[in-house]
């Protein structure tokens, strides 16, 4: 038999009126010092389903509410074997994490670039003249728009890391951990992610809109608070599955 | 929708709905995001393009399910510059 995970946590949990992925039951696997939220699961695959999506989700939230944790990903289908091996294995590590977590939530911001048509400009002072093609050989002129648009792709990554500089420095006092995404090149320009005690909220708040008050021309979609899914991972997994670290 | 956002700003030319929005992040929390145990998700796609038709704009969630099951979507994953950091206080 497989189980579909929710959650790890240190706490046998409350899982009074806890109702699974499609209606399925939900219970506590025990290993050691920790307490996994999982449903028994017949099959080999978990559709992809909106109603899916948000029953993961509201599962978690519900163990979060009273308890430290850490989510799953959605999808995690897992033998019992399986899952035994793996708490008995990893338990130090996922103490560990779950007491870098405690008593914290997850906050998120993402900040867009405001006008579509920013990947397109290039500084006067660094537009590349590109004489009349019958001047020039077409190589020349290939060579002469590329150059001026690896001139533009440097301004938008400087742009974008001085934007992460900015939104560090002003929050660098409110989080205690963060994650951060950078792509120049997207719209979603900055995605991060961060580690914010639950006490210190109000004060992460009041920072976050003194910086949207500073940059108006910025969209700023900041959500939360959240289980603390971006931070759950323990580095050797997350590194070995995606090859980042 | 359980998840809350503090703020949304939209510009003209930004058109989500702020409901749109709180599914999207909670997409990409929920996909993109959590503890893994290598080698053992298993997800069927079969009704991803439900989910994300016309949400893909912001999120990489679509291009994280192709990369668990296997499948090559137009932009990896560590094409982006990623970073943990952790704030000493």
């Amino acid at each position: 038999m497989k189980f579909y995970l929710y959650c790890v946590t240190d706490a046998e949990p409350n899982l009074t009126e806890v109702v699974g992925l499609e209606g399925r039951a939900v219970e506590v696997v025990n290993n050691g010092s920790l307490f996994v939220v999982a449903s028994p699961f017949e099959g080999d695959v978990v559709a992809v389903t909106r109603e899916n999506v948000l029953q993961h989700e509201a599962i978690v939230r519900k163990i979060f509410s009273t308890a430290t944790v850490l989510p799953f990903r959605f999808g995690t289908l897992v033998t019992e074997p399986g899952l035994h091996s793996y708490l008995s294995s990893r338990e130090a590590a996922l103490l560990e994490r779950l007491s870098q977590v405690r008593d914290c939530i997850e906050m998120s911001v993402k900040i867009i670039w405001q006008n579509s048509d920013k990947f397109c400009e290039i500084e006067p002072e660094s537009q590349v003249s590109i004489p009349e093609l019958d001047e020039i050989g077409a190589g020349t002129a290939f060579l002469m728009f590329k150059r001026q648009e690896l001139i533009g792709n440097e301004r938008l990554e400087n742009e974008a890391r001085a934007l992460d500089d900015w939104l560090r420095c002003g929050l660098k006092d409110v989080v205690k951990r963060e994650q951060v995404t950078i792509e120049p090149r997207q719209r979603l320009v900055v995605s991060s992610s961060y580690l914010v005690e639950q006490a210190r909220l109000p004060d992460y708040r009041r920072e976050l809109a003194k910086l949207q008050a500073e940059r108006t021309t910025l969209h700023f979609l900041s959500s939360g608070p959240w289980p603390p899914y971006t931070f759950a991972n323990i580095d050797l997994e997350f590194g070995a599955h995606f090859g980042v670290s | 929708m359980n998840s809350t956002f503090d703020q949304v700003l939209i510009g003209s030319d930004v058109e989500f709905e702020e409901a749109e929005l709180s599914l999207l992040e909670t997409l990409d929390h929920v996909l993109n995001r959590g503890l893994v145990i290598a080698g053992e998700i298993t997800i069927s796609v079969a009704d991803v393009d439900l989910i994300f038709v016309g949400l893909n704009v912001l999120v990489s969630s679509v291009e994280t399910a192709n990369e668990v099951i296997g499948a090559r979507g137009a932009r990896s994953v560590s094409s982006a510059e990623r970073r943990e950091r952790s704030i000493d206080r």
